[in-house]
């Protein structure tokens, strides 16, 4: 009756990275559904029961619950594996190709509370860098953040436009523990082009507020696909940096841009990548079935002592493509174990 | 039941009200701890958020404070705050109440009422910070089989988690953690963590958690039935073993393990000798005289971090500090090791408790335990048999190993290590053989040198079989290639293409458009039924010259359908390339005719397009192809046409201010409106296509055959919406399968790929016969030489 100790692991590890309440949960709580609204083959399992439960509360509560997750306490880890279409094998010697088995890539997925990532405020009256100050040595969250940072090739960035034009804390949340990640990955002799060797997915979120999708289309960075039937608008990864840029002007603190600026001086530009994100997506009557730009609001804000709530079904945008990216791109570099 | 009065500090964790900051401290009582001490423990033992609140953790701390190291039991409350934060999440409030353990321990208080006192009092309680609290009274327990296996495996050292309790209420599963503690000695709650919910999938510090998935490295116990413990755990069984023996009564046992309230770690030092009170629990006369002797303290490193520690307790704010590492267990993975963070390791703290059971000296023999715990017990050897002077070498259980550690003598006051030496009554070092086992393995070892020298090869039977084996590899290896070379599956040739002898692959040239799909599908589907592959390409790719190929150009004419014009038949752009015409696929339109069924009737609204009469409304989006506008106003002058947005081409007749719409068929699918089908009124685009001589004869004639049965007008319809699916249907129409021709193609290639790994897999199999016929001529002796 020995405990389990060797499941299968997946190999790439994804750390999801944001201020509180940019949506980091509620991006992964939308993931099943934003892989099932695709007409492509991808589908997500959970790789231990554990994380198959989430996939299912979170799916429900989103779905039918409408509701939106509650904040993060604790390091939370979601193991599980993107199975994609099968992967074409050239035919031997030029001849007749054959389908391959699934294409699998497996992600540990870290899902850390927003206020780990911030400088770390220490309560009044504790005493300056001691064990237990927030910042410090003893802070055991954060080291076990900063250990997971290091371990991870994959970040996903939630840049909260909402809480910067109200805030303007992002660049607050960013510097800290970038500048420690570069310590160590400097100290792990893997800092010596100057870059950081993690690919980042910079996720622009709350695209569904009318705020930003206003900014974007007052920019011209909106365009429909071809193949969505609800004709929601999106913005092109191409054009989601120009919207991101646009973004920063309005920054309570004007620091915003010191994020991009961080981005492009730690990271390699082949390996970043903007999204325009909105885990629940916009409002489509069900009757109609199309975009209307008079009626697009999905989420219902709280009265005074209640949740916010999803207003109508979910359409997640760009919730799935900055995880493919990310799987894509690392399972390029270092194929998984399980990856068959 | 005396109620006792218990002093507490407090810390209270969460959000301000309309805060957008992360859960941070609040606000906290202003006693010894300090507010390092109150963010380390959060901290340390986050559990993550349940929605069903209140949940329980239980957390030690332990500070040092002028070389006075100090424990604390920690009861985190963990409730929902009625407020909420700045994107409306409700706010969870978790109170840490800091109890010290010597007053725990003084009145045997358990977690249960020390919960309902706590729970009571306000979010930030004012002095006097003291609760009154009853005194523990443990044979009012009746401990399960899963609190007996909790219990038993918690003394493996090991996490142990109870799942299966997903409906409990809170206060049952705090009960479940004061019975599973009452299993064990008082002293152990000084160091056991335990949460009624922890978060499946958070890395969390708790020895003893509710979940609903047991962490991997967790033992896992069921609520209400424990789990399986065999003789492979160990530690566990015996434990097991002793919690649920029959001749010692289940209250005797608990009164005695109540009364044990020395602080006991669940480290390697400490486990064995809980596992012997454990033993001793049942016999109270015993109980009080048994020596638990304690493996001697490591003095370096723990030593020294209790000094820096040390330093760091006289800090200017005059706080103890936390010292790390009492209480969660040891876990796996890379947890940065900074000052102090020792998971089992005993702390210095712990090495010197008020009471040291050390200085008692041995009287009563625990026989019974030490056979249950010898050789074979991995925990075993900690446990010194009884009678035994501190500091020999007295470590039978594990008699072998080659990693046997030093053996520490503790002095009075001072500490001095030798090394460990082997006597011979321990036996032989692993890897070693006895004498008698020597000479039987010697025995068999020249048997079987006999055996092989009877196998070797004279020379001539050496140059024999080599040539035999070189011989047969030269055979497969020829047999392959010469299979593979006339392997029907490979490329085919171009003049048995051109004769038609041998179907190959035909190239199809066809333009990349979404709405060309269709005749694209149509010529690949003849192509295959008339026995040959398909090999689609689009532009730049040109006309391939040479090689069998059908090519699909546009038709520049007008479109057939629209009257008063000349039909221009459009000159074949590739003659010169030695292409022909061999058929015309008109191509199903990009748009359709949605209308409303409560408005118009579709006979109607066929009617209104074919004659002038009651005035139809028609829209169309602004999008569509180029010219439809002109082309309805030229064929129906009598519609009346709104232009409405691409964005929403159904805002027309949405609204009623038109009958039917023209719209994209992906739109008129999911619209829920009727569909005109049956209608070749609007545009319909054609395609030439064009063939080669190479193509054959057979692949024109049937390319004409299925051109010839495309009906225009049916194009509308919703089956022409996939077209894949709608050529093949085409085709199969136009074709039936008697008269297509067989398909040698496929079934040439899969034998053409079978023959192929035949092929291969003779030449593999010459391979390797080679390879050893090279290995017999140059390893193999060429003489008999008898061996000694």
């Amino acid at each position: 009756m020995q405990p389990e100790v060797t499941r299968g692991r997946p190999d790439h590890n994804i750390s999801m990275w944001g201020a509180p309440g940019s949506g980091k949960t509620t991006l992964l709580a939308a993931l099943f559904i934003a892989l099932t609204r695709r007409n492509d083959d991808w589908k997500i399992v959970g790789s231990d029961p554990a994380s198959s439960d989430y996939l299912i509360e979170r799916t429900n509560a989103l779905s039918r619950g409408k509701v939106f997750p509650e904040a993060s306490r604790a390091l939370e880890r979601y193991q599980w594996t993107l199975i994609g279409p099968p992967a074409r094998r050239s035919g031997f010697w030029g001849r007749k190709a054959k389908a391959g088995p699934p294409t699998r890539i497996g992600i540990n997925m870290i899902d850390a509370p927003g206020g780990l990532f911030g400088t770390g405020r220490r309560p009044a009256g504790g005493a300056p860098g001691g064990a237990g100050a927030p910042d410090g040595p003893g802070d055991s969250r954060r080291h076990e953040l900063l250990d997971n940072l290091a371990e991870s090739r994959g970040i996903v960035f939630l840049f909260d436009p909402i809480r910067e034009f109200t805030f303007g804390d992002a660049f607050d949340h960013m510097h800290a523990p970038l500048t420690r990640l570069a310590e160590r990955m400097l100290a792990a002799g893997e800092f010596g082009d100057g870059k950081l060797p993690h690919h980042i997915a910079v996720c622009v979120t709350k695209f569904d507020d009318p705020r930003v999708l206003e900014t974007a289309e007052k920019r011209r960075l909106l365009t429909t696909d071809i193949d969505d039937p609800y004709h929601l608008p999106r913005v092109t990864s191409e054009d989601a940096r120009e919207l991101f840029h646009e973004l920063c002007q309005v920054s309570a603190s004007g620091n915003a841009d010191m994020v991009l600026n961080a981005l492009d001086q730690f990271f390699h530009p082949d390996r970043i990548r903007f999204f325009a994100t909105s885990s629940i997506g916009f409002y489509v009557d069900r009757r109609t079935k199309t975009f209307d730009w008079d009626d697009f609001q999905n989420m219902l804000p709280g009265e005074a002592d209640e949740d916010s709530r999803i207003r109508g079904q979910l359409h997640p945008i760009n919730v799935v493509e900055p995880m493919l990216w990310l799987g894509q791109r690392l399972a390029a570099i270092r194929p998984a174990t399980e990856a068959t | 039941m005396t109620i006792r009065e218990i002093r507490f500090e407090w810390a209270l964790e969460g959000k301000r009200p309309g805060g957008h900051d992360d859960y941070e401290l609040l606000s906290w009582s202003d006693g010894r701890l300090g507010p390092e001490v109150f963010e380390e423990i959060r901290s340390r033992y986050a559990t993550g958020v349940s929605a069903d609140l209140p949940q329980v953790t239980i957390a030690v701390a332990a500070t040092k404070e002028r070389e006075q190291v100090s424990r604390h039991i920690v009861l985190a409350i963990q409730e929902w705050s009625g407020h909420r934060d700045v994107t409306n999440r409700k706010i969870a409030y978790t109170r840490w109440f800091y109890v010290p353990y010597e007053e725990l321990a003084a009145h045997r208080v358990s977690y249960e009422a020390l919960y309902l006192a706590l729970a009571g009092l306000p979010a930030t309680p004012s002095p006097p910070l003291a609760v009154p609290v009853p005194e523990f009274d443990p044979t009012a327990l009746d401990p399960g089989p899963d609190a007996r296996c909790a219990a038993a495996l918690l003394l493996t050292g090991r996490p142990v988690c109870v799942v299966g309790a997903d409906g409990v209420p809170v206060i049952e599963r705090l009960r479940f953690l004061d019975t599973v503690a009452a299993l064990l000695p008082y002293g152990m709650r000084a160091r056991l963590t335990a949460a009624t919910w922890t978060s499946s999938t958070a890395r969390h510090r708790i020895r003893l958690s509710f979940a609903r998935h047991a962490p991997e490295d967790a033992y896992e116990v069921r609520w209400g039935y424990g789990t399986e413990i065999t003789r492979q755990d160990g530690t566990a069984k015996v434990c097991l073993d002793l919690l649920t023996r029959s001749e010692v009564r289940l209250a005797d046992m608990l009164r005695g393990l109540a009364g044990l309230t020395d602080p006991l770690s669940f480290g390697p030092a400490d486990r064995p000798v809980a596992v012997r009170l454990l033993e001793h629990s049942g016999y109270p006369e015993v109980l009080s005289a048994t020596d638990v002797r304690r493996e001697p303290e490591r003095s370096g490193p723990e030593g020294q971090r209790a000094g820096s520690s040390g330093g760091e307790a006289g800090s200017a704010t005059g706080h103890g500090r936390a010292l790390p590492g009492s209480g969660e267990p040891g876990f796996r993975g890379h947890e940065p090791v900074s000052a102090g963070r020792g998971g089992d390791t005993p702390m210095a703290g712990a090495a010197a408790p008020t009471r040291s059971l050390r200085k008692r000296r041995p009287t009563v023999p625990g026989r019974s335990l030490w056979r249950r715990l010898g050789r074979g017990s991995g925990d075993a050897s900690a446990v010194l048999p009884p009678g035994t002077a501190p500091g020999t070498p007295s470590n039978p259980s594990n008699p072998s190993s080659p990693t046997t550690p030093p053996i520490t003598h503790t002095t009075t006051g001072t500490t001095a290590t030798t090394p460990y030496r082997r006597t011979p009554a321990e036996g032989p070092v692993a890897g070693t053989m006895p004498p008698s086992m020597q000479a039987a393995l010697g025995g068999l070892e020249q048997a079987d040198r006999g055996k092989r020298s009877q196998l070797r090869l004279g020379s001539q039977a050496k140059l024999t079989v080599t040539v035999a084996f070189a011989t047969l590899a030269i055979t497969l290896i020829g047999v392959g290639t010469v299979a593979l070379l006339r392997s029907p599956g490979g490329d085919p040739r171009a003049g048995a293409e051109t004769a038609g002898t041998e179907p190959g692959t035909i190239v199809v040239l066809a333009p990349a458009r979404r709405e060309d799909a269709f005749a694209t599908n149509v010529v690949a589907e003849v192509v295959r039924r008339a026995g040959y592959r398909f090999d689609i390409r689009y532009p730049p790719a040109g006309a391939p010259t040479g090689e069998p190929a059908v090519v699909l150009v546009d038709d520049p004419g007008p479109d057939s359908a629209l009257p008063g014009e000349l039909q221009v038949r459009p000159a074949n752009p590739l003659t010169a390339q030695g292409f022909s015409e061999a058929a015309t696929i008109t191509v199903p339109g990009r748009d359709v005719v949605v209308y409303d069924i409560d408005q118009i009737r579709p006979e109607q609204l066929r009617a209104a397009f074919e004659h002038p009469g009651k005035e139809v409304g028609v829209s169309l989006p602004d999008s569509s192809r180029e010219g439809l506008e002109q082309v309805l106003k030229q064929r129906y002058p009598w519609l009346r046409l709104e232009t409405v947005p691409a964005s929403d081409p159904l805002r027309a007749l949405r609204s009623r201010t038109v009958q039917a719409a023209i719209v994209p068929r992906d739109i008129a699918r999911d619209s829920g409106y009727q569909r005109l089908d049956a209608f070749g009124g609007l545009l319909n685009r054609s395609l030439l296509v064009l063939c080669n001589q190479a193509g054959g004869c057979a692949v024109r004639d049937a390319l004409a055959k299925v051109a010839r049965s495309i009906d225009p007008v049916g194009l509308a319809s919703a089956e022409f919406d996939s077209p894949g699916t709608a050529a093949a249907r085409l085709v199969d129409s136009a074709l039936p399968p008697s008269e297509a021709a067989p398909r040698p193609g496929e079934g040439e290639s899969d034998r053409g790929q079978d023959s192929s790994w035949f092929a291969l897999g003779l030449i593999g199999a010459g391979g390797v016969v080679g390879f050893l016929a090279l290995l017999i001529g140059i390893r193999v002796p060429s003489r008999i030489r008898p061996r000694r």
